[in-house]
């Protein structure tokens, strides 16, 4: 049996089309109610929060997952990325009130000291060490956007899809970094150990969204 | 309890069942080292960071922990015991002493890797230094697969890779190219790896070759099927002999290729391994090194391997390990009572000594801690627990010390 881990929340639903265009059994999943794990023929599918399924699989409790690019990196833990599903496209930015746009300009020490809420602090951290910028990071769990506006921020690193969230309170995208969506992934021991299981999987998933492109 | 000391994060003091049978693995394994002429290697606590920093990969670089020793040197906590072993070669022994045969058991330190939180790990393993001869790296899988079923983790598997063979593969590649492709694998990122191939000038015929040569993991079949798609497939040649050589020792069913498997420890330059027990927790790994030594103008070879001794220790469930008896010393003279002690220790019997003044309250502490027998020194009477029976000291000798 292999056990795959799935995000809930706004994924849920392209993750269940995928695995159904590639003809895995996936009648259970789209009936599961408040059911955490589906039992479907030779696959166990465990739905978990976005931000556990690294963890989940790099300890061995799923063998492979579909989870963004985003959450991968901002866990920080070595997983086997497998496939670019190409699913849930969007892409980390920088987004802040018109104004503050010019500090990204130019020399990377105008942006020195910006304080910028995030959900990602590891990726933010990265991301503007890698600008050569050292700023002030405020981690917030949620409604991110709200951040400059109430004076508590500069600017916000953030996933952005449509633009419409960060129009409503009068952000705009400053500076866009990581293209996101969702990746079909493994832990690394699954990888070496169950390979030819895993493989099946992999080769189906990849021909729908070939299919699908 | 009213006080508390506390760990720092990361640290962690182990005691009881697992304590156990981590000294039990540790005695085992090194004694087994030992028949196959391994020495026993005591490495230093610390290591010059001007000696370490460009030996080991950037990614393993920035994982050491850096201190400053109390004589003004700039160290970091000994966080690899290949580089340890290769120290103490280079100072003790000349190369007509070589090969050297060395064995270990101790700690490594590092900075966490997500989402693990332990800065120190502890390690047992072998280190075959400047080996002339081809056999090395048989003999040093074959330890690993022998210690494995030693501590009876017999389901445990074996990984090989061959780093050699993704260079010769990447060779006519631009250096550039070749050196992103090998991160993207160390990496585990297939997906970047192949699009990076995807953006690379390259004819149809070897895109598709070298796409589809790391994707091939499997049994030992798995050499002979890349070995059909290479033009050189001698390349391979290593990994055949030792898989060859494996098989007709038996242990053919406990080996896997993976034809994509790198190190980010950056010094491994042949075939390398992992160990994985049945339930798929990785155990340890090594392989061959030879880098190491040529940098150093030396053309000969190094392999070794390390084990982790808290995942053997947690794999093999070893019997809880209670005395065979308690004696109660309370009746009779301290000396009286250790002489009595040491001539059970010389009969290799596991034995606890009890000072405690209440008769009836150490043999109800005797029978809670597990022990089979009770004896009262004193009084040269004893009681077996199990059934319940009163005997003398004399017939609890004849009976539990008889075998």
């Amino acid at each position: 049996m292999l056990t795959f881990a799935l995000p809930t929340g706004r994924s849920f639903g392209e993750c269940v089309q995928i695995l159904e265009r590639s003809g895995l059994p996936v009648s259970g999943l789209k009936d599961a109610g408040r059911s955490l794990v589906v039992e479907e023929g030779a696959f166990r599918y465990i739905l978990s929060k976005p931000s556990d399924v690294p963890a989940m699989v790099y300890y061995g409790a799923a063998d492979v997952a579909i989870v963004g690019n985003d959450v991968i990196e901002e866990a920080g833990i070595a997983l086997a990325e497998l496939l670019d599903t190409g699913l849930g496209r969007c892409r980390m930015a920088v987004a802040g009130p018109p104004g503050i746009a010019e500090k990204f300009r130019g020399e990377a020490s105008r942006m020195m000291g910006l304080k910028v809420a995030t959900k990602y602090t590891r990726l933010a951290d990265k991301t503007f060490a890698c600008w050569g910028a050292q700023v002030k990071l405020l981690k917030l769990n949620g409604s991110v956007e709200l951040a400059p506006a109430l004076g508590l921020a500069d600017c916000i690193f953030d996933v952005v899809q449509t633009g419409r969230t960060l129009k409503a309170n009068g952000l705009t995208v400053i500076k866009e970094t990581l293209p996101v969506s969702l990746r079909l992934v493994a832990g690394i021991s699954s990888v070496q150990l169950r390979w030819n299981a895993i493989f099946g999987v992999v080769d189906a998933v990849s021909k729908a969204v070939e299919a699908e492109r | 309890m009213s006080f508390m000391i506390r760990d720092p994060r990361g640290c962690s003091n182990i005691g009881g069942a697992l304590a156990a049978n981590m000294e039990k693995c540790r005695s085992s394994l090194m004694h087994l080292f030992s028949l196959y002429g391994y020495h026993p290697f005591s490495p230093a606590e610390f290591q010059l960071i001007e000696d370490v920093w460009d030996k080991i990969s950037p990614s393993r670089a920035r994982r050491l922990i850096p201190v400053m020793s109390p004589l003004g040197e700039a160290c970091v906590l000994r966080g690899d015991l290949t580089l340890s072993a290769m120290a103490y070669l280079a100072v003790h022994h000349t190369q007509s002493e070589w090969p050297l045969r060395l064995s270990y058991a101790d700690r490594v330190f590092s900075v966490p890797a997500p989402p693990k939180g332990n800065l120190e790990e502890s390690q047992v393993g072998v280190e075959l230094i400047g080996c002339k001869e081809e056999g090395a790296d048989t003999e040093a899988a074959v330890l690993l697969l022998r210690a494995l079923d030693l501590l009876g983790i017999e389901n445990a598997v074996v990984v090989f890779g061959d780093v050699s063979f993704l260079s010769c593969l990447f060779a006519d590649l631009p250096a550039e190219l070749s050196a992103r492709l090998a991160d993207a694998l160390i990496e585990r990122c297939y997906t970047g790896y192949s699009a990076l191939l995807d953006g690379a000038s390259l004819p149809e015929e070897r895109r598709a070759l070298l796409k589809r040569l790391p994707m091939l993991k499997g049994g030992a079949s798995v050499i002979d099927e890349a070995a059909s798609l290479l033009d050189t497939p001698d390349v391979l040649k290593p990994l055949r002999r030792l898989c060859a050589e494996l098989s007709s020792l038996g242990y053919e069913g406990r080996m896997l290729i993976d034809l994509s498997f790198v190190r980010d420890l950056g010094y491994y330059s042949g075939v390398i391994y992992n160990a994985y027990s049945g339930d798929g927790t990785l155990l340890g790994g090594g392989g061959r090194y030879d880098g190491l030594l040529s940098d150093g103008g030396i053309g000969a070879k190094s392999v070794g391997f390390g084990l982790n001794l808290k995942e053997l220790a947690s794999q093999c469930a070893a019997p809880r390990q209670v005395p065979l008896v308690t004696l109660w010393c309370g009746g009779c003279r301290a000396s009286e009572a250790l002489r009595y002690a040491d001539a059970l220790s010389r009969k290799n019997v596991q034995f606890e000594l009890s000072w405690c003044g209440d008769k009836e309250e150490s043999r109800e502490s005797a029978r809670r801690r597990g022990s089979l027998w009770w004896a009262d020194l004193a009084s040269k009477s004893a009681f077996m627990f199990a059934c319940g029976r009163a005997a003398t000291l004399k017939e609890f000798e004849e009976e539990a010390l008889s075998c």
